[in-house]
């Protein structure tokens, strides 16, 4: 009687016929598939990357569609695009955004200028890449890329969303009973 | 003297301050305003530039020059052919290089494209700015008809690389005249009608815009202005015409300038309109180029390493933003030895400082957006 | 107006202190001495028949020996472009600012003192514009050179783990 659906993003075991059914699920996944279903991303853009990000959130691209909307404000992003060159005086204030964001927020770096420098590797205001200053979790190549690119970096992130433990995290950002303590 | 020690010896009694940027949605990129208001009204709104300082004059002179032309499509990410032309032309000046017609028109061709997809993203931003996101999805929906169009074309969406010193990188063929012409159909008057049904003559819109930071024809040339920003102030002044390059004399097309079109001459709503006039220009002027278009060579013979004799020359065109040149001074050897770039937006930047004070906090973004000012030709 | 016709009339006001007109590639353009470049700007902007209203820009050259100041100057009423330089000592670059006469000058100087570190004097608002205020050099001197990290931020990419620079 019992079936188990296969599905690539969420382990659920299914039973029942046409009267109910019982459905089996980590909480964690079932956590995770809205969570990433509703990505809202950063409207941040320091350079030419930027107007790939806006082409994305246009009409052809439309990454409303996937449930990611941009958000003006750090504090209800989850998701950090830096889309292009970050140089060392804004260096300071892309960690003071990261760190504005809330837990769990994620990074994208976006073309090769945030990758790695790019193009402008040996200028002396540029910082190569911007994992020297936070955590990325997806490089897309590209100079600048595709709106395609930039979609396919946002499910690559949706897929690693998907599987993450829920609990891992809420715990790592709970107070501990010793720290409330003090 | 820092930021803190400037704003601190200025400081009045009842003044607050307050930080726009570089993270902010209005700004056009990464560009920092420290507003001085006292209550609704801005004393001042000071601008921070350099967040987006990349060093591209000290890279030309470590950098070929036929390699150099990929730095510069990123001086000005939204309408890159400006920039291509200005360097590959004063190249092309020093080593003393004719190119030939097809390449010319194809230049023109590109170009008028990019300006036309350029101040579509600089009106829908503006309309965006002031609250209205619709007319920023129109801006983008025809975009990407052109970007369609440069992807056939060089096969790059947005920092092109069209341009080589002596000519262009690729011809075009039927079909990409084909899809240009069907471009064209659409847009000029189709899409334009709409756009000014839609928003141009919106009365919301020309309420937030008209009478806001007029400059004055003096005022617009002492603040060094150019472009659009400057004939809307009512002065004829177009590089294409007045110190002509490349095949603009063999084309027929006006300069929209200035005229109080709801307000005073020279007020934001005269910025805005005279973009919008400026793509109708630039419709004409690609119909009159598709049809004259010649046939022959498009690139010019040019000497695989290039080095320019000892000299200096300074090339400008006329840039969706105004006045973009090159000053180039070569020692003889491979690299630039100096490569200064001179741009529309950083002359606007000052004008903004001074037009902003006066002003209410909510009519900066109209005056930023009206002066479609962008991060990188700031900074570069 | 072309080049050679401003030469003479400014020649009647500053004599020697003008250099003869020299070309240099596509660019005509004199020297004047760093000392009258007040008068000399009023006169091209006000005099009747001259007009150089516009102040294209200023760009900063370093000669290894010398400093260079270019001004591109453009007059709307006859259609006309010129270009003045200016040299300044390698050890102590100074010279009067011009932003009160041309508003477009301001910021253009305050790139120059940025990046060449050219200092103008009586310049309202002298700071840097480009690079961060505690940054240290001035970038396209040809002698500069860069620092190994910026606020603990590494700026090459030698040593790291995994890439190369």
């Amino acid at each position: 009687m019992g079936e188990e659906v296969k599905n690539k993003d969420i382990d659920v075991y299914l039973e029942g016929d046409s009267n109910g059914f019982i459905l089996l699920s980590k909480l964690s996944s079932l956590i995770n598939l809205p969570r990433a279903n509703s990505l809202w991303y950063l409207l941040f853009s320091p350079a030419c990357c930027g107007i790939e990000l806006m082409q994305a959130g246009g009409t052809r691209t439309d990454m409303d569609r996937f449930g990611m909307v941009f958000r003006s404000t750090p504090r209800q992003a989850d998701v950090m695009i830096v889309g292009g060159t970050v140089t060392y005086k804004m260096a300071e204030r892309v960690k003071l955004l990261y760190q504005q964001m809330s837990e769990p927020r994620y990074v994208i770096s976006m073309g090769s200028c945030a990758n790695c420098g790019g193009l402008f590797d040996r200028s002396y205001s540029v910082l190569k890449g911007v994992d020297l200053i936070i955590p990325v979790d997806i490089y897309i190549p590209g100079c600048p890329p595709r709106p395609e690119a930039l979609l396919d970096g946002m499910m690559m992130l949706q897929k690693k969303m998907k599987k993450e433990d829920w609990g891992k995290i809420v715990s790592k950002h709970t107070p501990k009973i010793e720290d409330l303590k003090r | 003297m820092t930021l803190e020690e400037r704003l601190n010896k200025v400081k009045g009694e009842n003044e607050i301050l307050l930080n726009m940027g570089p993270q902010h949605p209005s700004t056009h990129g990464v560009i920092r305003f420290v507003v001085r208001a006292d209550g609704e009204i801005m004393v001042e709104a000071l601008p921070v530039v350099g967040y987006l300082h990349r060093g591209i004059e000290k890279l030309a002179e470590i950098t070929p020059y036929t390699g150099f032309i990929p730095y510069t499509d990123r001086v000005d990410y939204l309408a890159s052919m400006f920039a291509n032309h200005a360097f590959v032309m004063g190249v092309e000046r020093l080593l003393g290089i004719q190119v030939p017609r097809r390449a010319e028109y194809l230049r023109v061709i590109a170009s008028e494209l990019n300006r036309i997809a350029s101040h579509l993203i600089a009106l829908g931003s503006m309309a965006m700015d002031i609250g209205a996101f619709t007319p920023f999805l129109h801006g983008i929906r025809e975009r990407e008809l052109i970007n369609d169009i440069t992807e056939m074309m060089c096969g790059a969406r947005l920092t092109y690389n069209y341009m080589r010193i002596g000519g262009v990188s690729n011809d075009i063929d039927d079909q990409i005249i084909k899809k240009i012409n069907s471009f064209l159909d659409r847009f000029y008057p189709g899409f334009i009608d709409e756009f000014n049904r839609l928003i141009t003559y919106n009365e919301i819109l020309v309420k937030r815009c008209v009478n806001i930071a007029t400059i004055s024809a003096e005022e617009a040339i002492n603040f060094g202005l150019t472009g659009p920003n400057l004939r809307a102030s009512g002065i004829k002044w177009d590089l294409r015409k007045n110190m002509s390059y490349s095949v603009y004399p063999e084309l027929k097309f006006d300069i929209p300038v200035g005229e109080g079109f709801r307000g005073s001459i020279g007020d934001s709503y005269d910025r805005f309109v005279v973009r919008v006039k400026e793509m109708e220009e630039s419709a004409k002027i690609l119909r009159q180029a598709i049809k004259n278009l010649p046939s022959g060579e498009i690139i010019a013979k040019v000497p695989r390493r290039i080095k320019p004799p000892q000299g200096e020359v300074y090339s400008a065109v006329e840039s969706a933003r105004g006045e973009l040149g090159y000053y180039i001074i070569s020692d003889g050897s491979e690299n630039p030895y100096r490569c200064k770039i001179r741009t529309g937006s950083f002359s606007a930047m000052k004008a903004i400082h001074i037009k902003s004070q006066g002003c209410f906090i909510a009519d900066l973004v109209v005056l930023i957006a009206s002066m479609d000012i962008v991060a990188p030709e700031i900074d570069r | 107006m072309n080049i050679v016709e401003v030469h003479t009339e400014l020649k009647k006001f500053f004599g020697e202190k003008l250099s003869e007109v020299e070309k240099s590639g596509q660019l005509e353009f004199f020297y004047f001495e760093p000392e009258i470049i007040r008068d000399l700007f009023l006169v091209l902007r006000d005099k009747i028949g001259m007009e150089f209203k516009y102040l294209s820009y200023i760009a900063s050259v370093d000669y290894k020996d010398r400093f260079e100041l270019v001004y591109c100057l453009y007059s709307y009423r006859w259609s006309s472009i010129i270009y003045l330089k200016t040299k300044l000592s390698r050890e102590k670059p100074k010279i009067r600012t011009i932003s009160d006469l041309f508003v477009a000058a301001e910021w253009h100087e305050r790139e120059a003192y940025d990046l060449m570190g050219i200092e103008f004097l009586e310049h309202p608002d002298l700071r840097r514009i480009m690079m961060p205020d505690d940054f240290e050099g001035h970038p396209l001197r040809k002698d500069f050179v860069e620092k190994d990290n910026y606020h603990q931020i590494p700026t090459n990419r030698k040593g790291m783990t995994g890439r190369q620079g």
